[in-house]
C-alpha cells in the first residue's frame, strides 16, 4: 500500500495518492495535503469548499462534480478556480481526504 | 484543450497520445476548463486565453433530467450501480448498463456489449430469487481513429490501463493495441459487418466478455 509522509506523519494513500481512509481526515491532515499541492494557508474559502466536498461525499458516496460545487458549496465557480487553480474538485477532494473525484475515462 | 491533466487519463496511452499529437503538429493544453467563448477566444475559468479559427466543443456529457431529479442517479444524472453487478444499491429491481452507469469505464459501445451478458444473466437471477453475479470487470475496448487511413486501438479494464499488444487474439491480432496501423483502421471498417451481422442478429463471436492480459505487454513505467 502506498504511504505518504509529511514530517512525523505518515498516512496510506490510494493509488492516486489520495488519503486512503477518509476516516483518518482531520484539519491537521488536510492542511498537510494542502501545502503538497502549493496551498500554504487554507483560509475560509477552501474550508466552506472542502466541508461541502466531505459531507456529500460521506452522504453519497460520490464527491460532488464541480457543477455543485459551484451552485451550492455558496463558493462561485470563479472563486473555486482562484482557489483551488486548475481542478477544483479533484484537489478539494485531495485536501478533504475523499477518493479523486470520477472523471472521464 | 482538455480539462484532463494529460491526453488521456492513465500513463501509458496518455504518453502515447501525446507523441501522437505532437507529431501532428497538435497542441495540447491540459487542465483547461471553458468558462467562456469570446471574440474568437476561448477564456478558461483561471483566465487562459486561446485564440481559434473554428471551434470545435465537446459539451459535458450527461444523464437524463429525469434521473438527475431521482434518488438513484449521480449528480450528472447517471444512474447508481454496483461496477461489478450493475445493480443499484438502494433498489435492487434496479438494473442499469452503457451510457446511463456511474461505473468508471469507457461511455463506449463495447462497453455495454460486454456489460449486457452479466445484465441478462442478473435479471433473471434476481427475478429467481438468486445471488446476482459480480461479474463484470470494465472491459472495455476502442478504435481511435487518427486520420490518413490508420487507426489505434486500446483495450481496458477497471483493473489494466490499455497497453501495447494485440486484439482480439493474444499474439496473433491482427489488431495492434496502442499502435498506430493501416490494419487497425481496416478492423474498424470490418467492424460495421461485424456489427450488423453478428452482433444484432447476436450470432457467435468470438470475443469474451472478459478483459484479459494475454498478448499485452506491460511497459516498465507502467504501474497497475
Amino acid at each position: 500500500m502506498p504511504q505518504k509522509t509529511f514530517g512525523t506523519k505518515t498516512v496510506e494513500v490510494d493509488d492516486q495518492g489520495f488519503l486512503k481512509n477518509t476516516n483518518e481526515w482531520n484539519e491537521d491532515i488536510a492542511k498537510l495535503f494542502a501545502a503538497d499541492i502549493g496551498i500554504n494557508e487554507l483560509q475560509e474559502g477552501h474550508w466552506k469548499v472542502v466541508t461541502f466536498m466531505r459531507e456529500r461525499f460521506l452522504k453519497n458516496g460520490d464527491a460532488p462534480s464541480i457543477r455543485t460545487l459551484g451552485k451550492e458549496s455558496g463558493v462561485n465557480t470563479k472563486e473555486l478556480y482562484a482557489l483551488f487553480p486548475k481542478g477544483p474538485a479533484k484537489l478539494a477532494a485531495y485536501v478533504a481526504g475523499i477518493p479523486k473525484p470520477r472523471g472521464c475515462i | 484543450m482538455t480539462p484532463l491533466d494529460n491526453a488521456f487519463t492513465k500513463p501509458v496511452a496518455a504518453a502515447v497520445f501525446k507523441n501522437l499529437l505532437a507529431e501532428k503538429n497538435i497542441e495540447l493544453i491540459t487542465e483547461f476548463n471553458t468558462g467562456k467563448v469570446e471574440n474568437n477566444q476561448i477564456i478558461s475559468w483561471d483566465d487562459r486565453t486561446v485564440d481559434f479559427d473554428l471551434l470545435v466543443t465537446v459539451p459535458v456529457h450527461n444523464g437524463a433530467e429525469c434521473i438527475k431529479n431521482s434518488d438513484i442517479g449521480d449528480d450528472l444524472g447517471f444512474v447508481r450501480v454496483d461496477n461489478a453487478t450493475l445493480q443499484n444499491p438502494q433498489h435492487p429491481e434496479i438494473f442499469a448498463l452503457g451510457d446511463a452507469t456511474t461505473v468508471p469505464a469507457s461511455k463506449a459501445g463495447s462497453v455495454t456489449h460486454f456489460e449486457s451478458e452479466t445484465l441478462q444473466e442478473n435479471i433473471f437471477r434476481y427475478l429467481s430469487g438468486q445471488t446476482v453475479l459480480a461479474d463484470f470487470d470494465g472491459h472495455s475496448n476502442c478504435f481511435i481513429e487518427t486520420g490518413a487511413g490508420k487507426a489505434a486501438l486500446i483495450d481496458f479494464s477497471y483493473e489494466v490501463e490499455p497497453l501495447p499488444g494485440n486484439y482480439p487474439l493474444p499474439f496473433v491480432g491482427p489488431l495492434s493495441l496502442l499502435k498506430v496501423t493501416r490494419l487497425n483502421h481496416w478492423g474498424k471498417l470490418a467492424f460495421r459487418l461485424v456489427y450488423w451481422h453478428l452482433m444484432l442478429p447476436a450470432r457467435y463471436l468470438p470475443i469474451g466478455r472478459h478483459f484479459s492480459l494475454r498478448g499485452k505487454v506491460r511497459p516498465a513505467q507502467a504501474k497497475l
